[in-house]
């Protein structure tokens, strides 16, 4: 099946990461892909969207065709130290030490290589037919501050590591996230200069300091157009020498007022990383549960195809 | 013209504060809210500090502070009584300087700034960002040049990692880490037969050949160079505790009206809580601006358009004005069933006394200018806040 295996939902915190993520998995369900999203550093946030108990550290079929988990960096790094030593109940000990724990995040990037060696894992799972248990992974990643570090671990590390298996775990991570048949990241903002300003900075990191390929922008919770040229010429004129219903017009200028606000944001998004942004409009909805989130998956639906 | 702003509402509470901490998930417009907070108490007359760790740096352009961190800017208020300083945290450059001016020697210094697991364990001890700001934030209270104190804190998905700070640096210089670390072998404790040593070597050595790093070399002379700074350390951290705990410090907790977020607001304020300190206000940002009462019924839809002239008014304008007003009513009820939820969580978690509830407009666009964060600190001025119980 053609397209990205892992898709990493990268932002600033607040611009609606998971549910990018959530609708990026809806929309490989609808195309019949087998799909794992994995939640890290935001717990609980997953589970809301998605209306199901808390996750766990092991993959969980949540909806058909759907798994999800909490990725958790103590977890992960006990899995790797599992790994390591050749002796459950000395891996036990370690792990137990508080002062281990500081030895091991005195090792630059040791956690963010646990967490990519577990995604990795995942994608070169297989079921008993010798299939892939997944075929998209969607990785709802930490907050950008967090998600560069994480991403330039393996290239970082890989340099480093000449020997033993978790050089070996790191260079296959490597080779994973430069393949543009393989993975795509996806950077979200939301129409506020901030996240913008942020988006840009995490595209271009993305995309030249790491070569992660990376897909268009996406811009998320756009207020749609609503109204034509005239229109929107008439609203702005109108309550100074005509009446319409002050409440109607109050309304429909914010949301003119938003929606002109979005389309300069996606203007400057547009420009500064030479890629068109993908909109995915703002939800106006009392819920935000996974039906819901259809009209995101539809917009999305493009991003999983090959590149 | 800047009017004076009199003490009401949010600012009237951070009154008789000398120090403000904005507290919150990312992405709820802390930096914004501080720097509101601080641009209003300095137009009130009072010589304010406002310290930011926002990474993204949207309080430097905001308060268009020339570019470099780490130092305190006067920020140019026309017709401010009071003065407004802004520094943007260089977390970096705060842990090299407090090595620099514990250390014993010199010498001492460059050592441990110059071994190559410092920043890692140096990272490691300090938990995150937030432990620095708290560092930052002391050396300001201390200069004495300030009636208040304004902080942005880092987005953190939890309030411990904030106020836990101070508590796990202790915690660790009083234990025997330390000791451990200058001998990482001894964190085996009892299992040390040979065979345990052994195995912990290897995987220490497997450790250092991954990252190129001479790890145990390393970490043991840090450990040992480290050591001497540990009194200052163990002093300031013992000052930062009672300066989250004085009377005179405040806390604000920024949410907004954004249905996942519920949990993670309440969560945060049941830890401020456990952490011995009550949450004096809450500030729910990006309401919608404005009600909509009037029940949109079928016949104000029809009759929406009475009184315009007829030749410019189209039926399709109708339609999509009232399309409108209904998705920002469903807005609006979306909105007011979050708040209540976090009203209903809030109370459920015994915050106590009931904080000030003030609630900011969604602004388009949001500020980023001085001129913006000036309306918004006038929008802080005539903000009616309200108890919990009241709602």
């Amino acid at each position: 099946m053609a397209g990205p295996r892992l898709v990493i939902v990268t932002g600033k915190g607040g611009v609606g990461k998971t549910t990018v993520a959530a609708a990026v998995a809806q929309a490989a369900v609808a195309a019949r892909k087998r799909a794992l999203l994995v939640e890290v550093a935001t717990p609980g946030r997953l589970a809301s969207v998605l209306d199901v108990p808390p996750l766990a550290a092991e993959p969980r079929q949540v909806l058909e065709g759907l798994h999800a988990v909490a990725l958790e960096e103590g977890a992960a790094l006990e899995d790797l130290v599992h790994g390591l030593m050749p002796l459950r109940v000395l891996s036990r000990r370690l792990l137990s030490s508080e002062t281990f724990r500081i030895v091991a995040a005195a090792v630059p990037g040791i956690l963010e290589a646990a967490l990519l060696a577990r995604v990795v894992a995942w994608l070169d799972e297989h079921d008993r037919r010798g299939r892939a248990r997944y075929d998209v992974v969607v990785l709802d990643s930490p907050a950008s501050g967090h998600s560069v570090p994480l991403l330039a671990t393996p290239r970082t590390l890989s340099g480093l590591a000449t020997v033993g298996p978790l050089g070996a775990i790191m260079r296959r991570t490597s080779r994973w996230l430069a393949d543009p048949a393989l993975t795509l990241a996806l950077v979200v903002a939301i129409p506020e200069d901030w996240a913008v300003a942020e988006a840009v900075e995490l595209y271009e990191s993305l995309r030249d300091d790491l070569a992660i390929p990376v897909g268009r922008p996406v811009l998320n919770a756009v207020f749609p157009k609503r109204f034509s040229r005239a229109e929107a010429a008439l609203l702005e004129e109108a309550g100074t020498s005509h009446t319409i219903d002050p409440q109607l017009l109050e309304a429909g200028r914010y949301f003119l007022a938003r929606r002109n606000a979005a389309q300069a944001l996606t203007r400057t998004l547009r420009s500064a990383t030479r890629a068109r942004p993908l909109e995915l409009p703002f939800l106006f909805s009392t819920t935000m549960t996974w039906e819901d989130l259809g009209p995101l998956a539809d917009a999305l639906d493009g991003v999983l195809e090959p590149a | 013209m800047i009017p004076p702003v009199h003490g009401q509402g949010l600012v009237g509470l951070v009154d008789d504060a000398r120090v403000v901490v904005c507290l919150g998930p990312g992405g709820v417009g802390k930096t914004t809210t501080a720097a509101a907070i601080a641009v209003a108490a300095a137009l009130g007359g009072k010589r304010v500090a406002v310290l930011t760790v926002d990474p993204a740096a949207r309080l430097k352009d905001a308060l268009e502070l020339p570019r470099g961190a780490g130092t305190l800017h006067r920020v140019p208020l026309p017709d401010a009584d009071g003065t407004l300083d802004a520094l943007l945290l260089d977390a970096k450059g705060v842990f090299d300087e407090l090595v620099r001016r514990l250390a014993p020697t010199e010498a001492a210094a460059e050592r441990v700034l110059g071994n190559p697991v410092y920043r890692n364990v140096a990272g490691a001890f300090a938990g995150s960002d937030a432990y620095m700001a708290l560092e930052q934030l002391l050396d300001i209270v201390d200069t004495g040049d300030f009636d208040l104190v304004v902080v942005d804190t880092p987005p953190a998905s939890h309030a411990l990692e904030l106020f836990d700070a101070p508590e796990r640096i202790l915690a660790l210089l009083d234990s025997k880490a330390l000791e451990y670390l200058g001998e990482p072998i001894r964190i085996l404790g009892g299992a040390s037969s040979r065979i345990a040593r052994g195995l912990l070597s290897a995987v220490l050595s497997g450790l250092e050949r991954m990252t190129g790093l001479s790890l145990l070399r390393d970490i043991s002379a840090l450990a040992t160079d480290f050591g001497e700074v540990v009194p200052g350390f163990r002093r300031r951290a013992r000052a930062i505790r009672e300066l989250l705990r004085a009377e005179a410090t405040r806390y604000v907790l920024l949410a907004a009206p954004d249905p996942h977020a519920t949990r993670d607001v309440v969560g945060f304020a049941s830890e401020v809580e456990r952490a011995g300190v009550s949450i004096d206000a809450v500030v729910v940002n990006r309401v919608l601006p404005f009600a909509l009462d009037v029940a949109l019924s079928g016949r104000r839809d029809t009759d929406a358009a009475t009184g315009v002239p007829r030749a410019r008014w189209s039926a399709s304008l109708a339609r999509n004005l009232v399309t409108c007003a209904k998705d920002l009513d469903t807005l609006r009820s979306a909105q007011r069933s979050v708040i209540d939820a976090l009203q209903a969580g809030l109370a459920a978690h015994g915050t106590r006394p009931e904080p000030l509830w003030v609630e900011l407009p969604a602004l388009s666009p949001a500020p980023t200018t001085l001129a913006g964060i000036v309306a918004l600190a006038r929008a802080l001025q005539v903000a009616r806040g309200r108890s919990t119980s009241a709602a």
